[in-house]
């Protein structure tokens, strides 16, 4: 019996071969709908993200999991994969859960930290467990996957800054104002960067948007999308006095925004602040309107620096990440451990042997020296009788491989017997 | 309830600095769940301050106000619970340990000198004293708040000026809030001062009609000069921002300065006889 993973990601493999073996949703169910008989593989998931395509599985015997993703890549993508293929990466028992837990709190992504793994790991569960390939086991694995991606974003800052520069852009926006409705976002650009950097203003809750482009039918097309309006270049000034924030990410040779025009326009906006996010390569802006009282400027490069500096930060948050995963890997492992027969039957015989001395103690006093040595002997032999055909049965769920997990859980629970996992309910 | 004052006048400046560490540990992002106890711990040291406060207006049958010390407190006890006030509202604490390490350093102050019983004059006794001095303290703390906020503006001004997205960047509130705090906290202590010394002014005046010589009248007058300045300034001629924060950081060291020559120099708070006195030492 082993745990398995098996896959590639953005280390591994180049983009090209992501794409060809990526399943979308339907593929997935398809795949985990149709086991393949006498593979061996009792539970099975399948994880397929733009980054990564990994099959987690359950086996009866070793590397029988590895031929059953071969088998599906082949049947659904029609990619033959070699099982010794360098993109392909396979990890069993403690280095699969923690690879699943690593995936699941983030850090083996591309970007350390991002927010859509977890989900897409929940997403990848539900249809596995709607195409019945997830049992018992896997349930209580994901369980506890969730529970690590979830520790890790509130105990620790590894999803904290902005990885975009876009984001950050926007991010400092949340910096500088605090009621984002009323304020007025000037775009000058409508090109790929500024629709960007737009549209994480208005996700931020920024209310109006003033929109300008020298093709003046890409600043109607904009400023429709944000439900702003389009301005004409020549009425820039106006406009760049009703803004608190103004993206400038035009190619333009040179600035298009002086100094002046900037102290002109803080002046008469009474000394409000105003934030210049110049994402134009050569700049829009020109420096000196950063030496501008209440005038924050920020180019392309000194927001790159700031996402470089937050995913730095991330980074340094990896080892505390570490010691969730390894906490958390130990609480599961003890669990699983549980779950063998030898535990189970070692666990019932003392039960039951508790139960019989203290029965016999309680007597004790109503036998002789000799009877008692005889009743001792009867009671042994009757807990001895009545144990052997549960004892021949438990051993014989062992071959079953993880649908006996369900069986060994309610002889358990009928005795209460516990199973040393102490911080189950924390 | 005298017996506890001795008590709590430990337990009270011990509460703050317990305050004032957990706090830290919120600001400086570590031991997260050791820094929600700050929820929890400033209440309590709220509720213990204002029991000494109550345990001594019991014991001595007269409000907190007539001593130095005793004004640190009140001044200590009126800038957290604001701040509380301020906290319960936002929800943001990232500014408590700048306030509260402010009210816990005027408590530990007033907590090493304080009398803990001490008899004043009849006059010190007087309701109109009592509302005097409450309006004064109000618009001292309040003050002190809008210099604090105003300190941490400019922290986190220079680093978004400078590109240096550091600690203040990441846990201070928004820019804009800094400033309204500033200036918000400033309108709120010049209209607590102007009653303060209105309601001084009819009742020195029936006593002492010379207390316009009065140097603490005189520098209050200057302290409350230069925040109304701020404050007009903000509202009529569009200062923004720095500015302001260097004007109401001015009036509160300059507030400070008054507060510790008071102290130093003079034996009481008001002295309304010194102009007189230094002018007829000069001839």
């Amino acid at each position: 019996m082993e745990l398995l993973v098996v896959g590639l990601n953005h280390r591994t493999a180049p983009v090209e071969l992501r794409e060809r073996i990526a399943f979308n949703r339907e593929e997935t169910a398809a795949a985990l709908s149709e086991p393949v008989p006498g593979d061996g593989v009792t539970e099975r998931l399948l994880l397929s993200t733009c980054n990564r395509t990994e099959y987690y599985a359950f086996c009866q015997a070793a590397d029988c999991g590895l031929a059953s993703f071969r088998e599906l890549v082949g049947r659904f993508k029609n990619v033959a994969l070699a099982g010794d293929a360098p993109t392909l990466y396979a990890y069993r028992d403690q280095e699969m859960v923690t690879h699943l837990f690593r995936v699941a709190s983030s850090i083996d992504s591309l970007i350390v930290g991002e927010a859509q793994i977890l989900g897409q790991v929940h997403e990848a569960f539900e249809i596995a467990c709607r195409a019945g390939a997830s049992g018992p086991l896997f349930h209580r694995l994901l369980e506890t996957a969730f529970r690590v991606g979830k520790r890790v974003r509130s105990e620790t800052e590894i999803a904290i800054g902005a990885v975009s520069v876009a984001s950050a852009a926007a991010t400092l926006a949340g910096r500088v104002f605090s009621e984002m409705e009323d304020r007025t976002a000037l775009i000058l650009g409508a090109g790929e960067t500024g629709r960007l950097a737009a549209h994480h203003l208005r996700e931020i809750g920024v209310g109006r948007f003033r929109v300008a482009n020298r093709t003046r039918a890409r600043a109607d097309e904009l400023a429709d999308v944000l439900g702003g309006t389009p301005v004409d270049f020549g009425d820039l000034e106006a406009a760049l006095r009703e803004a608190s924030i103004v993206v400038t990410a035009t190619s333009a040779p040179g600035p298009i925004l002086s100094a002046a025009q900037i102290r002109a326009a803080v002046t008469a906006r009474r000394n409000r602040p105003v934030l210049i996010l110049d994402l134009g390569v050569p700049r829009d802006v020109e420096i000196a309107a950063n030496k501008v009282a209440n005038v924050f400027l920020y180019d392309i490069d000194s927001l790159q620096a700031l996402v470089e500096e937050n995913l730095q930060r991330r980074r340094k948050e990896i080892p505390k990440v570490e010691a969730i995963i390894e906490s958390e890997k130990t609480r599961f492992f003890r669990w699983y451990a549980s779950l063998g027969v030898g535990p189970l039957i070692r666990d019932l015989r003392e039960h039951l042997e508790r139960i019989r001395a203290s029965e016999v103690e309680r007597h004790a006093g109503r036998f002789g020296e000799e009877d008692r040595e005889r009743i001792e002997a009867l009671s042994r032999g009757l807990v001895n009788k009545i144990l052997h055909e549960p004892m021949v049965n438990l051993r014989s769920f062992q071959r079953e491989g993880s649908g006996s997990v369900v069986r060994l859980e309610t002889v358990r629970r009928l005795f209460s017997l516990e199973r040393g996992d102490a911080d189950e309910n924390d | 309830m005298e017996p506890i004052l001795p008590v709590l006048r430990c337990a009270v400046p011990t509460l703050y600095a317990l305050v004032v560490a957990l706090y830290a540990v919120l600001f400086l992002g570590r031991g997260r769940r050791l820094g929600r106890l700050a929820g929890t711990v400033l209440p309590t040291t709220l509720v213990a301050h204002l029991l000494f406060l109550v345990a001594f207006v019991e014991a001595n049958e007269r409000i907190p106000l007539a001593a130095l010390p005793e004004i640190l407190s009140v001044i200590a006890f009126m800038t957290a619970l604001a701040y509380y006030a301020v906290e319960r509202s936002t929800g943001n604490r990232s500014t408590g340990l700048f306030v509260l390490a402010f009210s816990a350093i005027l408590q530990w102050g007033s907590s090493g000198r304080i009398a803990l019983v001490q008899d004043v004059p009849e006059l010190l006794r007087n309701p109109a004293f009592g509302l005097h001095t409450a309006t004064a303290i109000l618009g001292y703390a309040a003050f002190a708040v809008s210099a604090i906020y105003g300190l941490l503006y400019l922290f986190l001004y220079q680093e978004l000026k400078t590109n240096r997205f550091g600690r203040f960047y990441r846990k201070l509130p928004p820019l804009e809030i800094l400033g309204k705090m500033n200036i918000r906290a400033a309108v709120l202590g010049l209209v607590s001062l102007t009653i303060g010394i209105l309601s001084g002014i009819v009742w020195a005046a029936r006593l002492h009609p010379g207390f316009l010589s009065d140097p603490m009248f005189l520098m209050t007058g200057v302290v409350w000069l230069v925040f109304a300045f701020g404050v007009f300034a903000h509202y009529r001629l569009g200062w923004r921002g720095k500015p302001t924060v260097y004007v109401s950081i001015s009036g509160f060291l300059l507030m400070g300065i008054v507060l510790v020559a008071v102290n130093l120099f003079l034996q009481t708070f008001h002295r309304f006889d010194v102009v007189a006195w230094n002018f007829s030492s000069l001839v």
